[in-house]
């Protein structure tokens, strides 16, 4: 089913995370790049395939365990635009109609990177159900927290690898 | 090898970029399009397939598109013969109350590095495809124009 936001461009949030790695800038950005795929940073990820590379574009999939340990397949397309990689989901998960990320990869020193990922997201009918809101928090904030912890997991995953490779 | 063609429209820039970056308007303004499917389209990411009638016959390409500021840049993961990456940008520059469309490819060819060390044949086949290719960038641009200052649609 295809998917095209009605009113586009109108994601309905986001949020900011960043990590500092003790590593060069260039480093960093290398690092990240030659993971190919980018999954592979993620923990979760099984396996991955990549279907094209265009040295910018890079198309692939990727399973991914989901909590009652079921794997999910995503296909996840990513573009590397110098201090940038960015990638969105052509069919995100169920619960949202849309998902788009952005590292932005920052210098603070000559040894030090930090990474800033953007998230943003649109919402569904079934992000209720996936997320359903209590006394304690709503939907919105149930979800915002699960897009933290995945996008700090990565990011964290990433400073790991750079370290491993210094 | 880097193919570039431009047209000046009368129309203000957030409708020539509305025109362009919307993959359905393709069918109703370029006339040998014949199908449009959008795989995803957030306003900024795009995926679709876009089926053109050629005289051999409908060929169908699936594109990824970023429509940023100004500009959209277009991937394609399956490239023509001997070609191994295609990339294309849309850029829109402002012109007082008109728009300049600006319609630029960048191609790599397959196996050659050094575009002087052809042999013939592969001289003949790019220079068919580098003349078939400006044909189609000038009839696009020209196909946006007509539709964007003549055609009633959008008010």
């Amino acid at each position: 089913m295809a998917i095209r936001f009605e009113n586009q461009s109108q994601w309905d949030n986001s949020v900011i995370t960043s990590i500092e790695i003790k590593a060069p800038k260039e480093k960093v950005y290398k690092v990240v790049y030659q993971e190919n795929p980018r999954p592979k940073l993620c923990p979760k990820i099984k396996n991955s395939t990549v279907v094209f590379d265009d040295g910018i574009v890079q198309e692939f999939y990727f399973d991914i365990a989901k909590d009652d340990g079921s794997m999910r397949r995503i296909r996840t397309i990513s573009r590397c635009d110098g201090d940038i990689i960015e990638f969105f989901q052509p069919a995100p998960p169920q619960y949202l109609q849309g998902y788009f990320v952005k590292w932005i990869f920052e210098e603070v020193s000559m040894n030090c990177c930090k990474i800033i990922a953007e998230n943003l997201w649109k919402m569904n009918e079934y992000t209720h159900k996936k997320f359903p809101a209590d006394d304690k928090m709503s939907t919105e904030e149930k979800l915002r927290q699960h897009i933290i912890l995945y996008s700090n997991s990565a990011l964290e995953a990433i400073r790991e690898k750079v370290v491993a490779s210094i | 090898m880097i193919l570039e063609e431009r047209i000046r429209i009368d129309c203000e820039m957030n409708k020539v970029y509305e025109a362009v970056a919307d993959p359905y308007r393709w069918k109703e303004i370029i006339p040998n399009v014949s199908e449009v499917c959008v795989i995803y389209d957030d306003g900024r990411n795009q995926e679709f397939t876009i089926t053109v009638e050629k005289p051999t016959g409908p060929e169908t390409a699936r594109t990824i598109r970023y429509c940023l500021e100004n500009k959209i840049l277009v991937f394609q993961p399956k490239c023509p013969h001997k070609v191994r990456k295609v990339q294309a940008e849309w850029i829109f520059l402002k012109d007082n109350s008109k728009t300049v469309v600006v319609a630029r490819r960048e191609l790599e060819l397959e196996e050659i590095n050094d575009e002087n060390q052809m042999t013939k044949e592969e001289n003949l086949y790019f220079e068919k495809f580098k003349t078939n290719l400006t044909k189609l960038l000038k009839l696009n641009l020209i196909a946006f124009k007509n539709h964007l200052e003549h055609n009633t649609y959008p008010k």
